[in-house]
């Protein structure tokens, strides 16, 4: 008799587990890739999609899924993401609101007001190569039920 | 043999990206905080080469002569090259290849061995290799040098699943891991010739041939002295943009558009017709850029 066999499905590269549980407020990201697609007269439009795979180079559009799902108001609210080593941040996604970004991740300002110290001494301007973090904070109590999505286009390193 | 990588560091492939956002709040005037899941993406490994004439080209003074260029891995992960080297007209022998292994730029029988196969050593990100075409005597001619990534090549965005460094995918990157070098050989060493080469300076500081980079081609054109009407035109290469107002001839900018100056350019090529030589030999440089979209 012939051993049973098992087929192992290939593991997706690019993972989106669900979120662990999380209290009142539902946090979720998502990483997609800009693709070229062709229209069918010719012309090419950039769509997102989930990246089967991406290269240093690639544009990468990071998203923040939020919600409250209790039923209370969520007073003070502030998403952040930490860049990952492996992405170089660009700007803010289209339609969604410019972020507060950080160096240090304690200090936080639009970012023509940051500063770099230099070894030796003395500081520089900060560029966008530089940042480590990015914030949101919303002007107004979250209600039940109430969600949004916020994003940024960063650049594989 | 192994020059120094000047390429900003990009991310290794098999590198995994992890991705989570973070959130802080009050309820009740109560703090709160919490993590989102984790987002993972596993990077590529981008196939990229660079390839070009290296000095000048040797007079034909002996029977067989030793054209010198280099080869550049300019894809992100450690990748081996194969060479074929073609002249266009002479059935007059095998081109065969040598890796300059002492690393002295010079071609010596009895320290620079031949390339089995065509087939370079695995080269680090980065690195170039200075290579030698060994050229049977040949008249007017052209030598073609190809150079393809041994894990595959095609189109840029053709893809290799699995055969990236490090367990991931390999991509073609913009040269579709191809690249090709032309050289006129001329018995009379005092013939016209033109080098072409290519400098490319990404968003980001660095030599990536990524989205926003500027591709700056210099046309090095050697006159003898006695051409007349000497025109050097270049299509723009597929896939890129040319950046209006960056032809120049000799360091002097010409207009883009076809005037009373010697230049002119679009979006399908550059033309620039020579200044006359007045009987002796001249070199002219015409510079042009391009972006990547």
């Amino acid at each position: 008799m012939r051993p049973l066999a098992f087929l192992v499905a290939a593991m997706p590269i690019a993972t989106a587990a669900a979120p662990p549980p999380t209290g009142p407020l539902d946090l979720s990201t998502r990483v997609l890739a800009e693709v070229r697609e062709r229209n069918p007269d010719g012309t090419t439009r950039i769509a997102l999609a989930a990246p089967g795979r991406v290269v240093p180079g690639d544009r990468v559009t990071v998203l923040l899924d939020y919600r409250n799902t209790g039923r209370a108001p969520i007073a003070d609210l502030v998403l952040a993401n930490p860049l990952p080593a492996g992405m170089a941040y660009r700007g803010p996604a289209a339609n969604s609101p410019m972020p507060e970004v950080s160096v240090d991740g304690r200090r936080y300002a639009p970012l023509a007001a940051l500063t770099l110290a230099m070894p030796g001494g003395g500081a520089r301007a900060a560029n966008a190569g530089d940042i480590t973090h990015v914030r949101w904070r919303l002007a107004r109590p979250l209600a039940p039920g109430a969600g949004g999505t916020l994003a940024f286009v960063a650049t594989v390193r | 043999m192994f020059a120094a990588a000047p390429l900003a560091a990009q991310t290794a492939p098999g590198t995994a990206i992890d991705n989570v956002a973070e959130a802080r709040w009050s309820m009740a005037a109560e703090p709160a905080a919490s993590r989102s899941n984790r987002n993972r993406l596993i990077v590529g490994e981008r196939l990229d080469v660079a390839l070009a004439p290296d000095g000048p080209l040797p007079a034909p003074s002996g029977p067989a002569r030793a054209v010198r260029f280099t080869l550049r891995n300019t894809g992100t992960g450690s990748e081996a090259f194969t060479l074929a080297a073609t002249l266009a007209r002479s059935a007059a022998g095998e081109v065969l290849l040598a890796a300059d292994g002492d690393g002295d730029g010079r071609y010596d029988p009895a320290r620079d061995a031949l390339l089995p196969d065509g087939q370079t050593p695995a080269l680090a990100t980065g690195t170039a290799l200075t290579l030698f075409a060994l050229l049977p005597a040949v008249d007017r001619d052209t030598l073609a040098i190809e150079a393809r990534a041994l894990t595959g090549s095609g189109a840029p965005g053709t893809v290799f699943p699995g055969a990236g460094d490090g367990g991931g995918d390999a991509v073609t990157g913009v040269t579709g891991a191809r690249a090709q070098a032309m050289l006129p050989l001329e018995s009379d060493p005092a013939g016209p010739t033109l080098v072409k080469s290519q400098a490319v300076r990404a968003l980001d500081g660095s030599e990536r041939a990524s989205a926003g980079a500027i591709v700056t081609y210099t046309l090095s054109a050697r006159l003898a002295g006695t051409e007349a009407d000497a025109i050097v035109t270049d299509p723009i290469p597929a896939g890129t943009r040319y950046l209006s107002g960056s032809l120049t001839l000799d360091g002097r900018p010409l207009s883009d558009a076809v005037d009373a100056d010697p230049g002119g350019a679009d979006d399908a090529r550059v033309t620039v017709r020579l200044p006359a030589p007045a009987g002796t030999p001249a070199t002219h440089t015409v510079q042009f850029a391009v972006q990547i979209p």
